[in-house]
């Protein structure tokens, strides 16, 4: 189970997340909600262990292997959809170019594995990273904006097989539907203090 | 693609007529000199250069200089690169290796040639200061460009626990590639200048600084100038040749687009 406790966390010193404190369960989808600037981004950051708070404490993301779509797609543009995909996992070559063949051909993608990111569109570039985490052997799976540009039908095609991606997934979303689609629990963040 | 086909043909016009006018500049400027000791025709150095290619020995020296030189600039590259990497990565180094670096920047080639072949073998001579030329420069952009390193894309590497050595192969060196082109591309006329110059100053056996040096201690001034012909001839084309391989390298579907630095959209 991870804990928050009384966590202060932001940028230059200046907390974005004020005194939070929040328990996530040990399995399921919770979703992030709440407006811009609330801190969601921040959060994720703090779970992926990229930030570090300014004050408080976090309890059980020690030695926690998290995987995560970031807001942009953070694709490295030398390397095929495919060996994107592949190139975190600690497989041997062969096992890890088929483990991520598998995921892209959750996201629809099998037909594209061997193009390069600039000759994807960027609904498939967004795909291709949402494989790239969900590829990627996790305890927890962080999603920031991940269904950005999908259609309505591909974005559900896409959530089934992101909800099995890891035990623990935490969505940042705009859009209360995708929470409810992914059958998350809700936590809302409070608007910045002005 | 027609259009295309006409341009190039302007393009090759044109540099043909700027050659010509620039071979009947000094063909006029000798002819009103009338002093071959001084300045021979362009006629004159052809001559000479053709004579000289006849001689077993051009070849020889020719090798010599380009394996030598040629030796020194990719031992440049390779540990310019190295230097480039660790003083990006480690303060520590940086802060030991910048004076080095700036020394070699800032120190004139003569002197340096001169101080070197107390040092060296007149044989290994030119090969290292075409590598100290390089060096620097090489060392410099690979610097800067792993510190300009996209943030985002060494994020995500630290994210998925690459690992130092999987970072650097996946992510920081194909970012670097441009600016390593870029030093190599300059570099190559700077180790050439640098090692042909060393060459004469040494006296190296089996290259083109000897023969140079030696025509003009004889006063056969036509062969010198058939020799400095002859080491333009081979800057530029080495200079060609490696803007080709980089052409080739670049189309490759892998890096094509790569100087366009997408990741940074």
């Amino acid at each position: 189970m991870i804990r928050l406790i009384n966590v202060d966390a932001g940028y230059n010193g200046q907390p974005v997340l004020r005194n939070l404190s929040l328990t996530l369960p040990e399995t399921g989808v919770v979703a992030i909600l709440g407006p811009s600037g609330s801190g969601k981004t921040t959060l994720l950051r703090v779970l992926s262990s990229l930030l570090s708070p300014i004050s408080g404490h976090i309890e059980g993301i020690a030695g926690l292997r998290v995987s995560m779509v970031f807001q942009e797609d953070r694709l490295l543009p030398w390397y095929t959809a495919l060996e994107n995909v592949a190139l975190p996992l600690r497989l041997p070559k062969k096992q890890a170019l088929a483990h991520a063949m598998q995921w892209l051909a959750y996201m629809d993608l099998s037909a594209f594995a061997h193009e390069y990111p600039r000759a994807l569109s960027g609904g498939m570039q967004r795909r291709a990273a949402i494989a790239r985490a969900c590829a990627c052997p996790c305890g927890l799976l962080l999603l920031d904006e991940p269904f950005k540009g999908l259609d309505t039908a591909l974005r559900l095609r896409v959530m089934t097989r992101v909800k099995t991606a890891a035990p623990l997934t935490v969505l940042v979303t705009h859009d209360r539907e995708d929470a409810k689609l992914m059958g998350a629990g809700i936590v809302e963040l409070a608007a910045p203090a002005i | 693609m027609y259009e295309t086909k006409l341009e190039t043909r302007a393009t090759c016009l044109r540099s043909v007529l700027v050659v010509l006018f620039w071979l009947g500049l000094w063909q006029l400027i000798s002819v009103l000199l009338n002093y071959e000791l001084l300045l021979p025709s362009p006629v004159q150095t052809a001559k000479s250069l053709l004579r000289l290619m006849g001689e077993a020995s051009f070849y020889r020296n020719v090798y010599g200089s380009l394996s030598r030189i040629l030796t020194g600039y990719l031992c440049a590259v390779i540990v310019g690169a190295l230097l480039g990497a660790l003083t990006a990565a480690s303060g520590f180094f940086n802060a030991m290796l910048r004076p080095l670096r700036s020394f070699i920047k800032a120190t004139p080639v003569a002197s340096m040639i001169l101080v070197v072949v107390l040092w060296m073998p007149e044989n290994s001579m030119p090969g290292f200061m075409s590598f100290l030329m390089v060096l620097p420069l090489v060392w410099a952009n690979m610097q800067e460009s792993f510190r300009a390193a996209d943030p985002q894309l060494v994020e995500m590497a630290r994210l998925y626990r690459f690992g130092r050595r999987k970072t650097i192969r996946a992510v920081y060196l194909p970012q670097s590639l441009p600016a390593l082109l870029s030093a190599c591309t300059t570099g190559i006329g700077f180790a050439w200048k640098a090692g042909v110059a060393a060459e004469v100053l040494a006296r190296t056996a089996h290259s083109i600084g000897k023969p140079l040096v030696e025509s003009k201690s004889n006063l056969l001034t036509a062969d010198m100038f058939a020799w400095t012909a002859m080491v333009v001839i081979l800057s530029i084309l080495l200079e060609r040749v490696f803007a080709a391989l980089l052409k080739l390298f670049l189309k490759t579907p892998r890096w094509e687009g790569l100087l366009d630095t997408p990741h940074k959209r």
